[in-house]
């Protein structure tokens, strides 16, 4: 292992800067002694977003953010996914997008000038995660439309 | 010169400025930009992570 739990990274992580108890070098820690169920049950692997600025910022080039989504890939094929996530992806089935396009989104492009909100097609998003099993994956009831 | 656009959910959402900066850079070079029918969100960051 790389790591020598310098912490560099977390001075510019978005997440760390307002999330007090998220330490990811407790991840990198808890994958290293093999704390699995410490690790899978709570939060803390499921609070990065994803920023990148972790992989800019390493001295020793570990690729954190890689490491977590990867630790995350390993934690859903054992039945866990965080609800957050889950979520997440009954938005994506529901609305095509993972966040709902709300009227204020939609005022505010008017305003700005570019087209409208495109819609998504959601018929062809469903059929992609039931032929992946992504439904399954994380549990949710596909509607039929 | 045509390019296919799509322009996503994050800066559909939450970052306007991209796009319309995007668009108007696009103009200005001559490239017609022609927005992909029934495109949305491809779930990146939340998918990649439960692949």
């Amino acid at each position: 292992m790389l790591c020598f739990q310098c912490g560099t990274y977390i001075a510019d992580c978005p997440i760390g800067r307002h999330v007090e108890e998220y330490n990811p070098r407790m991840i990198a820690m808890m994958a290293k002694l093999g704390l699995k169920d410490e690790l899978f049950s709570g939060d803390l692997l499921w609070l990065c977003t994803h920023f990148y600025t972790c992989l800019e910022r390493c001295p020793q080039n570990v690729k954190l953010a890689e490491i977590i989504s990867n630790l995350r890939s390993v934690v859903v094929r054992e039945g866990f996914l965080h609800h957050d996530f889950r979520k997440v992806i009954e938005a994506l089935a529901e609305h095509g997008y993972i966040y709902e396009m709300t009227d204020f989104i939609e005022e505010e492009r008017e305003f700005q000038d570019p087209p409208p909100v495109p819609k998504a097609n959601t018929e062809e998003i469903r059929r992609i995660m039931k032929e992946t099993g992504l439904d399954k994956l994380a549990g949710i009831e596909l509607k039929e439309e | 010169m045509k390019y296919a656009f799509s322009v996503g959910c994050t800066t559909l959402a939450r970052l306007p400025g991209y796009e319309i900066s995007f668009r108007r850079v696009a103009e200005a070079l001559g490239i017609e930009l022609v927005d992909i029918e029934g495109s949305g969100c491809c779930g990146t960051t939340h998918l990649r992570s439960i692949d």
